[in-house]
């Protein structure tokens, strides 16, 4: 296998899992603060877009018909 | 790789060791485990693929002979309606939605998804939708008759089958949301070190992507059957002509949700079938980039063609041209995940395990499905074929094949990570082959049908229907029944047989295959680091 087919696949071309190790690795048990915020910030904002799309359409839709 | 799988696997089985998770029913009920979940939805999928390929069946069984023979017209329209309804929110959404839960944690190096108790949510909200559904054919009036497309008037005169129908809906539809964004959150924020986004198996790419699609496209739905709700109970006119609404704007904000919403169903599918190509071709994926920017592409694309559902309307010419060029356009992006496909065959060392020979019948078909839409996209021919078998065959061919192959494909392809045990290989292929000559015995022909003028959702038709009705009919029990092979592969594969070894496959890459078959019930607690 060439270099650049492995740089194009690189999950694949380098096979992970020779790289795991668990000496070196993060604990993830327990999310941090700063990271339940992160996902929170995700989830609302994605929430908002959601929320939008709904009222959005049946306010255009309300706009047409009026 | 041993030494460092040995030390991870030995710290995870270690942590399992404290067993510290609850038992029993409550363990399903109350859990906020990706894989718990993930094999609930899984479950209650293949139950729905039951319940819909039941309907399906009656209805083929009317169809076998010209005349009516076993049920009503209008219980007819009934059992179309909800096989659609079931088949693609009930069954192929909750399927992929299951893949998701499964093997999204294992591949980007995380413990679990974003929002355990959202997720735990987002699958207990899929059984009342599924019992309002079904039951509804038991009130008074009957289920919701006006196809699963739910278009006015009809949705606005129907009876209280129409109303438990929306509210289904509304909660498959909270739930989908739900679930996309678990899966948005954790593949943003929850990848292991060093895991970015151009790293992930593509199988979390698709989803990523699949999952943004829902968020858009799903509010639209629940905006387009919430307006049928006050039409029907709160006195407004949008979609009723006589109230000076019009029903085409339905059909409009229908299909603005309706395209993608086929893309939604098939893109995870992309994802299982480019990792199971690789692996069976010990070859890298060909493209990896393109591939997800072919997925990227098709996803934007498939907002821009909603009317060209709509042709028989009456549109003005340059919109029929506009749609018409778009939507053949979605033939490049498509083409280049075929060509990708072929290309990583070409030259690998290939072997026909169960999950590969679903792949490739998954190209076969996919693509077969693909011509007939690009047919179906010609403006001149589309208004002849509309509502004909023709249509039926078109997209039966691309969402059976294209969703329910790759997840079979996917199924045999992680079956023994999830459960432990190698499943009956031999089974598995015979089961493939059952489900691919059944298959195209059952739509392929509804081809001829829809060319030579038979209208879709009829109980009855002309006498010169006959032979390929029966044909189709034979092939769709043919089909029905080789499924049950599948369960008792999977039951025995639960239940035992072989014991499957960490990495199964051997050209399988990807952190799912680091871990022990089956995965503990913690995983990846403490994160990979990916170079």
């Amino acid at each position: 296998m060439g270099s650049a087919i492995a740089s194009a696949v690189p999950y694949v071309g380098s096979a992970t899992y020779r790289q795991v190790t668990s000496g070196r690795g993060y604990q993830n048990t327990m999310p941090s603060p700063e990271g339940k915020n992160r996902n929170l910030r995700t989830a609302l904002v994605l929430t908002a877009i959601a929320l939008a799309v709904f009222v959005g359409f049946i306010a255009r839709s309300w706009y047409l018909n009026h | 790789m041993n030494t460092a799988t040995t030390t991870a696997n030995g710290h995870i089985a270690g942590h399992d060791d404290h067993g510290h998770h609850p038992s029993g029913l409550m363990r399903w009920v109350t859990t906020t485990n990706h894989k718990d979940i993930g094999t609930m939805y899984l479950w209650f999928s293949f139950t729905m693929f039951l319940v819909g390929g039941c309907m399906a069946l009656t209805i083929r069984s009317e169809l076998f002979e010209p005349g009516l023979q076993i049920v009503k017209p209008e219980f007819f329209n009934q059992l179309t309606t909800l096989h659609g309804l079931i088949m693609v929110f009930g069954a192929i959404m909750p399927l992929f939605v299951g893949f998701a839960n499964w093997m999204i944690p294992l591949q980007i190096g995380a413990s679990d998804m974003a929002f355990g108790r959202m997720n735990n949510m987002s699958f207990w909200l899929l059984p009342p939708a599924a019992i309002l559904l079904t039951t509804s054919m038991f009130v008074p009036g009957g289920a919701a008759a006006a196809g699963w497309t739910l278009y006015p008037p009809l949705t606005v005169q129907q009876g209280m089958g129409m109303d438990m129908a929306i509210f289904a809906l509304h909660i498959l539809g909270i739930s989908s949301i739900m679930g996309s964004i678990n899966i948005i959150t954790t593949i943003l924020n929850l990848r292991a070190p060093g895991m970015t986004l151009m790293k992930m198996p593509l199988f979390c790419w698709t989803w990523l992507i699949t999952a943004y699609l829902i968020i858009a496209v799903m509010p639209v739905l629940a905006g387009a059957v919430t307006m049928t709700l006050t039409d029907r109970h709160f006195g407004t006119s949008f979609f009723s002509a006589a109230g000076g609404g019009d029903p085409v704007l339905f059909q409009h904000i229908f299909w603005f949700f309706g395209h993608p919403e086929v893309y939604i169903v098939i893109i995870p599918g992309f994802g299982i079938i480019s990792q199971v190509i690789s692996a069976f071709s010990r070859k890298p994926l060909f493209g990896y980039a393109s591939m997800v920017y072919a997925v990227a592409a098709i996803a934007i694309l498939s907002f821009t063609v909603w009317a060209h559902h709509m042709y028989t309307t009456g549109m003005p010419i340059t919109a029929q041209l506009y749609f018409m060029y778009a939507t053949m356009f979605i033939a490049v992006p498509t083409g280049v995940k075929i060509f990708n496909w072929t290309a990583t065959m070409w030259r690998g060392s290939l072997s026909f395990e169960t999950p590969m020979l679903f792949a490739i019948g998954f190209i076969f078909l996919f693509t077969v499905g693909g011509f007939s839409g690009l047919i179906l996209a010609m403006t001149v021919v589309d208004v002849q074929m509309q509502d004909t078998y023709y249509v039926v065959a078109h997209f039966h061919y691309t969402m059976v094949a294209g969703a329910l192959f790759s997840a079979f494909a996917g199924v045999y392809y992680w079956l023994p990570k999830w459960t432990g045990h190698m499943y009956n290989e031999k089974l598995g292929k015979v089961h493939f082959w059952l489900s691919f000559i059944f298959f195209n015995m059952t739509f392929f022909v509804q081809h001829f049908l829809g060319l030579a003028g038979m209208p879709r959702r009829i109980p009855d038709y002309p006498l010169q229907f006959t032979d390929f009705n029966q044909i189709s009919t034979v092939g769709a029990f043919g089909f029905g029944l080789s499924q049950l092979l599948l369960l008792y592969n999977i039951v025995t594969c639960i239940k035992g047989g072989e014991k499957a070894p960490a990495k199964p496959w051997e050209g399988a890459e990807g952190l799912e295959w680091d871990l022990p078959s089956p995965p503990p019930y913690h995983t990846w607690e403490v994160q990979p680091i990916v170079k």
